[in-house]
């Protein structure tokens, strides 16, 4: 049995020798930045939100002629961010980002330990008030992309309308939400906004799961809001649980984090979602020629950083697009705010002064003045969306998350 | 022809020869999956592996620190195994051990007391880490007492039992995380708490962390498992406890008629593991100084097959914690070099070919493959 097992065990050296002569070659491009880049994700390509980001950073890296950067995925918001940023930083990594608002604290951490080294987090909220020249925060205006889809969603309600298949007194819309923070606030709020835009006489529900991924949960979510009679749905959330419940009922859906047709194709309107390469190109620019990267970046439909993905013309109204595109020359132009005070009510009042919990604390004290020239100033203190008012025409069936 | 035949015993020596060589052939299997698979140089990804677990001080502390804590969670389930109780609720007794901890460091971060800047840090860890040691090994302590009070009193199944509570465990922290406390809300967006008492212009700042030792923060979880390593060690082989442990896994029938109170032992054992597993847990959040519902990471799961793999011995766990974390950590460091094109799954498939010959060599140890030399004789 002994020899047996020495023959095998020969056989198998020899062959992995073989193997090792197989050598693959590496090529190092002379054209491109000499920089190293380290990316920190929470999860896999799996997750549609860390695929979103994956996918920007490649693409970052290989327009911008990067070889040398590494992708740490399934990294927790704990100890292991740090960990993590400060080997890649011992690695010789000049730049690195984080995709989770939850390695805020560690990316910190790492920030102060390095100098000489950006740290960039997406999502986050307390660059500006740590005050490290080397920390950075980004996110995007995405409020305003939601804001265009729910042009096309008051467009396709219109199209009901008037094709007869709802009344007047069935406008009701509905939207999974994840949790009751500002996030989800301003991008259901500006959703809303750009519905109403198109028929004002719309109301919307809102439900929340208390995840971010939940298959199950934004399925029964978006059930629920159908049996109580919603006739479109929209969501934030990561998972394809609302689409699919929108799917298999017949309802309109407008979508996020990029398009869902494959699931919905006799469902599915549009989407909104972040791209992050914008972001990922200047900041690894700035880097590598030695400038400073914005304490607060935020990206807009300008920079690129704020797409629509995929009109679905089978599902969607006529004349959507050209709605949209108006929506973005009158943006653009600075005739349209989403977040006017004409545009919306709180307890039946128009707003002339809000104060918004901009710096991070831990009692959640508001304490900046964000309404001036009549709109509410989202993303401008700091990158990360404060919109937390709840306006007139929404209803919270939940909000124990 | 080959017939199959259980060893009556087999020398030590061999045992572990015939385990060196699983891992030798396990790599070799591996290196071929891996050229035809990828046609990459399979000595390059195992580089790679290397590279990520051990290629810097950093990294070597890291994977200490990791081998620590897999350690101590074999460690803690080992009792209970040995008495052929089937805990698998080591992942639950750690993450409510660690809220246990996490529960003190935080709300001691909110009283005045605390909050002094005039009072030394030295004087406030003094008082929080002795609350959350005392709080953990309470906690888990409780969460080993159910399933055995209700296994001796009413014979329940230990194994769902056990399992039912790590959910339990686990809804607790993910609820506290995401319960928006009006006075002390624990976390900003429902799903992270972030580092606790980590603001620096407050008083509060650092209390409850464990301290630095030599430099590194991984220094002194290291150490308390090593000394609890050993302390498990001798007793589980020297001490009347451990001989009990021992005659229940045997028969509990044996036991009771020599007189031992077999109901008291399991009890008393599971109390132990679920203490140890507290311990693990305040060591997590003490030094990890933050809660997060994956802290544990399945953690819990894997400390099973560690202390199987090494039957039920403290030192070989050592070694066997040493090798789930080498290929746990160095297939993450492979997933991502974008070079490689490799992703996680990758990864996981060398760990699942590694632990598939690891187990199955076991089977060479318990038997002996007999090849017929009679039939030679017969030509």
């Amino acid at each position: 049995m002994k020899k047996f097992l020495a023959i095998v065990l020969c056989l198998l050296m020899v062959s992995a020798l073989f193997a090792c002569t197989a050598n693959q070659g590496e090529q190092q491009g002379d054209e491109g930045l000499n920089i190293k880049v380290g990316f920190i994700c929470l999860h896999d390509e799996n997750s549609t939100y860390d695929l979103n980001f994956i996918n920007a950073a490649k693409a970052a890296c290989e327009k911008l002629g990067i070889k040398d950067y590494v992708i740490k995925t399934n990294i927790p918001e704990g100890q292991e961010c740090y960990d993590t940023a400060a080997d890649m930083a011992d690695n010789g990594c000049k730049v690195i980002f984080a995709d989770s608002f939850g390695h805020e604290d560690y990316m910190i951490m790492a920030a102060k330990e390095y100098p000489d080294v950006q740290f960039c987090h997406s999502t986050g909220t307390k660059a500006h008030t740590e005050n490290l020249p080397n920390y950075h925060n980004a996110f995007a205006a995405i409020y305003e992309g939601r804001y265009l889809a729910g042009i096309a969603a008051g467009m396709k309600l219109k199209a009901m309308l008037d094709e007869g298949k709802i009344t007047a007194d069935q406008l009701k819309i509905g939207y999974v939400g994840a949790f009751t923070y500002e996030e989800v606030v301003s991008g259901y709020t500006s959703f809303f906004l750009g519905v109403r835009s198109i028929v004002p006489e719309v109301t919307m529900e809102v439900t929340f799961t208390g995840s971010w991924y939940d298959e199950t949960a934004e399925k029964e979510g978006a059930m629920k809001l159908i049996n109580n009679g919603c006739v479109l749905i929209s969501q934030h959330a990561d998972s394809m649980g609302a689409p699919s419940a929108c799917e298999s009922m017949g309802v309109p859906n407008v979508s996020y984090n990029g398009s869902t047709i494959k699931v919905g194709p006799n469902t599915y309107i549009i989407s909104s979602r972040i791209n992050w390469e914008p972001y990922y190109e200047y900041a690894i620019t700035a880097a590598a020629e030695g400038k400073a990267i914005d304490v607060d970046w935020t990206g807009t439909i300008e920079t690129g950083s704020v797409e629509l993905t995929e009109l679905n013309t089978a599902v969607a109204a006529d004349g959507t697009q050209e709605a949209i595109d108006a929506a973005i020359a009158a943006m653009k132009a600075g005739t349209l705010h989403v977040f006017s005070t004409d545009a919306f009510t709180v307890n039946g009042e128009k707003l002339d002064s809000c104060l918004a919990d901009v710096d991070t604390d831990e009692a959640f004290t508001p304490d900046t003045e964000v309404i001036k020239d009549g709109y509410f100033h989202e993303s401008e203190f700091r990158s990360a969306p404060y919109f937390g008012l709840r306006i007139d025409g929404i209803t919270l069936l939940n909000e124990s998350y | 022809m080959l017939h199959i035949a259980k060893r009556a015993g087999i020398p030590a020596w061999k045992a572990w020869l015939i385990r060196g060589g699983a891992i030798v052939l396990a790599l070799i299997v591996c290196a071929i999956v891996t050229m035809i698979v990828t046609g990459l140089n399979p000595i390059t990804v195992f580089k790679t592996m290397f590279d990520g677990t051990l290629g810097s001080s950093r990294r070597i502390w890291i994977t200490v620190y990791r081998i620590a804590i897999l350690l101590g969670i074999s460690l803690a389930v080992t009792p209970a195994f040995k008495m052929r109780f089937w805990n698998i609720g080591a992942e639950g007794q750690v993450l409510i051990g660690a809220f246990a901890a996490a529960v003190c460091m935080f709300y001691a971060g909110k009283m005045p007391f605390f909050q002094n800047p005039d009072v030394p840090l030295a004087v406030k860890n003094l008082i929080v880490i002795p609350c959350m040691v005392i709080a953990s090994l309470l906690a888990g302590a409780l969460w080993g007492f159910l399933p055995a009070f209700f296994k001796s009193r009413w014979n329940t199944n230990e194994t769902l039992f056990t399992l039912m509570m790590n959910y339990v465990a686990l809804q607790i922290v993910k609820f506290m995380i995401a319960y928006r406390d009006v006075k002390y809300p624990w976390s900003s967006n429902g799903t992270v708490v972030g580092i606790f008492n980590s603001d620096q212009k407050l008083g509060a700042y650092s209390v409850g962390w464990l301290p630095e030792v030599a430099g590194t923060r991984y220094l002194l979880p290291a150490a308390v498992i090593g000394v609890l390593t050993v302390v498990l060690y001798l007793y589980l082989k020297y001490s009347k406890h451990g001989y009990e442990i021992a005659v229940v896994g045997e028969s509990e029938r044996t036991a009771m008629y020599a007189g031992i109170k077999v109901n008291r032992v399991i009890v008393r054992t599971m109390v132990l593991s679920g203490m140890i597993c507290g311990l693990v847990g305040c060591l997590l959040v003490g030094t990890d100084r933050t809660l997060t519902d994956t802290l544990v990471d399945g953690r819990g799961y894997t400390a099973v097959m560690v202390s199987w793999m090494s039957k039920f011995n403290p030192i070989g766990m050592i070694f066997s914690s040493f090798l789930l974390v080498f290929m746990q950590y160095g297939a993450k460091e492979v997933a991502s070099k974008p070079e490689l094109g490799l992703n996680h799954s990758f990864a996981d498939i060398l760990t699942g070919i590694i632990l598939f010959f690891i187990i199955g060599c076991e089977f060479f140890i318990n038997y002996q493959l007999q090849f017929s030399r009679s039939k030679k004789r017969e030509v």
